[in-house]
């Protein structure tokens, strides 16, 4: 009983921390843009399989992982650039914005096809020591998973609090009029969070991709999971998309092993249903004072 | 501005020129092939999901429709195939299925290796009256087109591989050595779901209990529930896994790198040549005990068929197209479902022209309704497993029993090695 409970701990948190890069993507770029950033999946898979690409080459695996980020972050650069930029800066409604960036979603994902096809896309484990904590071996990978999620989440806070640019950040996503004042761009802001959003996508898919393989259509589901955690932690807290990550990989992870697998994913969106019902805004959400329909 | 009109209008000339001077090279092309075509029409996900099912046949198609117009075609008409992507999708491949009867005219459809998709257009395919083979893993989509009523059972054809019996015949033996317990685990997809399902029903009938089922998706990232609800149950004796997607090969692999040694059956498209290219997974099934793969003849080891079998020149043969269309030899049956379609149509169209040389000149609906007549008295053919299929009006699967089965073990370089003198018991339709 606990090893199966041990084992379902270790994957439940590995589970959450993919999903909370993601939902991080989510919250980074909502909070500044209010935009869905439904290429956040779209990030993981490029990183995945961009670093198996120039691992495939013969490039060393840490170069390999290190050139991906590079180009997510310079794809994520270009999409802005080129296809929210003019949109997001004119003032165009939410909607919009919506439209347009689930249709570069559905590019990213016909492109990949087009230019890598179907075949998937591995990396070795970063390192082969094995820690076995109550007679259960932990894969190496887990423990690159955490401690990479640790160390990222660390650094991206103290970016927020602790940086100039993390405090116009802040100061643009409270209130853009007068950061603007204060000589804030916020267009550069928006851009920056959607880099950054990008970058975290694609850690995502570095450190998930010898854990799984990488393939052009991953990017769909990793996004809803990540929709689905910011939601649930609360689509305007980056602390929220990280404990809302962690609760739906849980979730999935205990019900799969305790109840039933075919009604994992049922069961932990149950979970969202009934936490979003007693909470709107999400577990770390902002309540907003709105008018009431009664 | 008068400049810029007059090269306009110089360009549009100029095209409209060109493109008729290319008219009459088509009218010469047209009395090169003097013979009216045999139009097929493929319906196949050549994207989304399942994409990796339809690509292994995609290129295989080209490569065989090509030899066989070089060679002349069939009875001398040539063979026009053309495809429709599906996107994975069952409303998409409808209506691609829809386009190529009613715009292409074709005269058979040739469904999709995807149960999801294959079902649907198969019905569709039952109301546009044209008979409709589809190429599939599992016995699902003739049961459902037997329980979808006569009309759907009349135009709709499959060829498989029998996977589920085979694997019930493997796990039955393994039974009276190992124990009766059976954990089920396969991905949420429409053939995990159908051959898993057709598994636990047949389950008992062979003394196997089924202790545990258990599902993963299919774009799974980690498998700790799965392991976590294989180590809950420790009294199991086998575990089967019934899928064809990459998170089954991953799945194996987590649950070796678990350290969990029971004994593992599996299926052919397990050990495709590009699932064996993911390390963790050949590592996983180079791990102890060995693990049992039940699948197609033409699954990679048929160089080691007797040289007398008959199966042997028909997939050599398909072995060297594939080697000289795709660059390496063919090694799954998954890769071999486009020869042996086209083998099979080529005996019936051979048949069929052979008997009526102007079929080809009657009305759409006549044509269609000869095909699908032949295609009912299909007689010792080897198909994609390497399977024998003899089709007759009430059975639409043919398959004739033991002739595509092999047993292979999987464990230290070569990669799979054939069990020697594993026989198969016949499936139930046929005892």
């Amino acid at each position: 009983m606990i090893e199966q409970t041990l084992w379902v701990l270790f994957s439940g948190i590995t589970l959450g921390c993919i999903y909370a890069f993601v939902a991080l993507g989510f919250v980074i770029v909502y909070s500044m843009t209010k935009m869905f950033n439904l290429c956040a999946g779209e990030f993981v898979m490029l990183g995945a399989i961009l670093a198996g690409i120039f691992y495939g080459f013969g490039f060393p695996l840490f170069l390999s992982i290190a050139l991906a980020l590079i180009i997510c972050c310079a794809i994520g650069a270009i999409t802005w650039i080129v296809f929210l930029h003019h949109p997001y800066s004119s003032g165009a409604s939410p909607l919009t914005l919506l439209l347009v960036i689930a249709a570069l979603a559905i590019v990213s994902m016909g492109s990949a096809y087009m230019l890598w096809g179907t075949a998937p896309r591995s990396l070795p484990e970063f390192t082969h020591l094995k820690l076995v904590v109550a007679g259960v071996t932990i894969p190496p990978q887990f423990l690159w998973v955490w401690g990479v999620s640790a160390l990222a989440v660390g650094c991206l806070f103290f970016l927020l609090d602790r940086t100039l640019v993390g405090k116009a950040f802040r100061a643009c996503s409270e209130n853009p009029v007068a950061a603007r004042l204060m000589g804030i761009n916020p267009n550069f802001m928006a851009f920056l969070s959607f880099v950054l959003a990008a970058l975290l996508g694609g850690i995502a898919g570095v450190i998930s991709a010898p854990v799984t393989t990488a393939s052009y259509a991953m990017g769909l589901g990793m996004t809803i999971k990540g929709c689905l955690a910011a939601m649930l932690g609360g689509i305007d807290r980056a602390q929220g998309a990280i404990i809302g990550g962690l609760i739906l990989g849980l979730a999935e992870s205990f019900a799969g092993g305790f109840i039933s697998t075919e009604f994992m994913e049922a069961i932990a969106l149950g979970l969202l249903i009934a936490i979003l019902l007693f909470r709107h805004e999400g577990i770390f959400g902002i309540r907003e004072e709105k008018f009431c329909r009664k | 501005m008068k400049a810029k009109t007059r090269i306009m209008a110089g360009l549009v000339i100029c095209m409209f020129l060109l493109l008729a001077g290319l008219l009459p090279s088509g009218a010469h092309g047209k009395e090169v092939t003097a013979q009216k075509p045999i139009v097929l029409g493929w319906v196949l996900s050549l994207s989304g999901p399942m994409a990796g099912l339809g690509i292994d046949a995609y290129k295989p198609a080209l490569a065989l429709v090509e030899h066989i117009n070089k060679e002349g075609g069939i009875a001398g008409h040539p063979v026009k195939l053309i495809f429709a992507d599906t996107e994975s999708d069952a409303t998409k491949g409808v209506i691609a299925a829809k386009r190529l009867v009613m715009k292409d005219k074709v005269h058979m459809l040739l469904g999709d290796t995807s149960l999801g998709v294959a079902i649907p257009v198969g019905l569709a395919a039952s109301q546009f009256k044209i008979p409709h083979l589809v190429h599939t893993g599992s016995e699902a989509f003739g049961m459902q087109m037997k329980k979808a009523g006569k009309e759907a059972h009349h135009w709709n054809f499959a060829v498989i591989g029998v996977m589920v019996y085979d694997m019930m015949t493997v796990v039955a033996k393994w039974s009276k050595t190992v124990g009766t317990k059976v954990a089920v685990l396969y991905p949420d997809s429409a053939f995990g779901k159908a051959c898993s399902g057709l598994f636990m029903k047949l389950a008992p009938k062979y003394g196997l209990e089924i202790a545990l089922t258990s599902s993963y998706p299919m774009n799974a990232t980690v498998f700790g529930p799965q392991i976590a609800a294989i180590k809950g149950k420790p009294d199991l004796d086998v575990l089967v896994f019934t899928g064809a997607e990459f998170a089954t090969g991953l799945c194996i692999a987590a649950v070796r790198e678990a350290g969990i040694t029971l004994p593992i059956g599996t299926e052919s498209a397990m050990i495709s040549a590009e699932i064996l290219k993911v390390e963790k997974i050949r590592k996983a099934y180079q791990m102890a005990p060995t693990i049992m793969v039940s699948g197609g003849a033409s699954d990679g080891f048929w160089e080691t068929l007797p040289p007398d079998d008959p199966r042997r020149p028909v997939i050599a043969e398909w072995s060297a197209l594939h080697e000289k269309f795709v660059g390496r030899k063919m090694s799954s049956a998954r890769e071999a479902y486009a020869f042996g379609t086209l083998h099979l149509l080529k005996d019936v169209w051979g048949r069929l022209l052979k008997d009526q040389p102007d079929i080809l000149d009657k009305d759409v609906a006549s044509i269609r309704a000869a095909a699908r007549d032949y295609t009912e008295t299909v007689k010792n053919v080897i198909v994609s497993s390497g399977a024998t299929v003899s089709m007759s009006a009430e059975d639409h699967l043919g398959l004739i029993p033991g002739t595509c089965f092999m047993l292979a073990r999987f464990r230290d370089p070569p990669p799979h090695q054939v069990v020697p003198g594993f026989e198969m018991a016949p499936p139930p339709w046929r005892r």
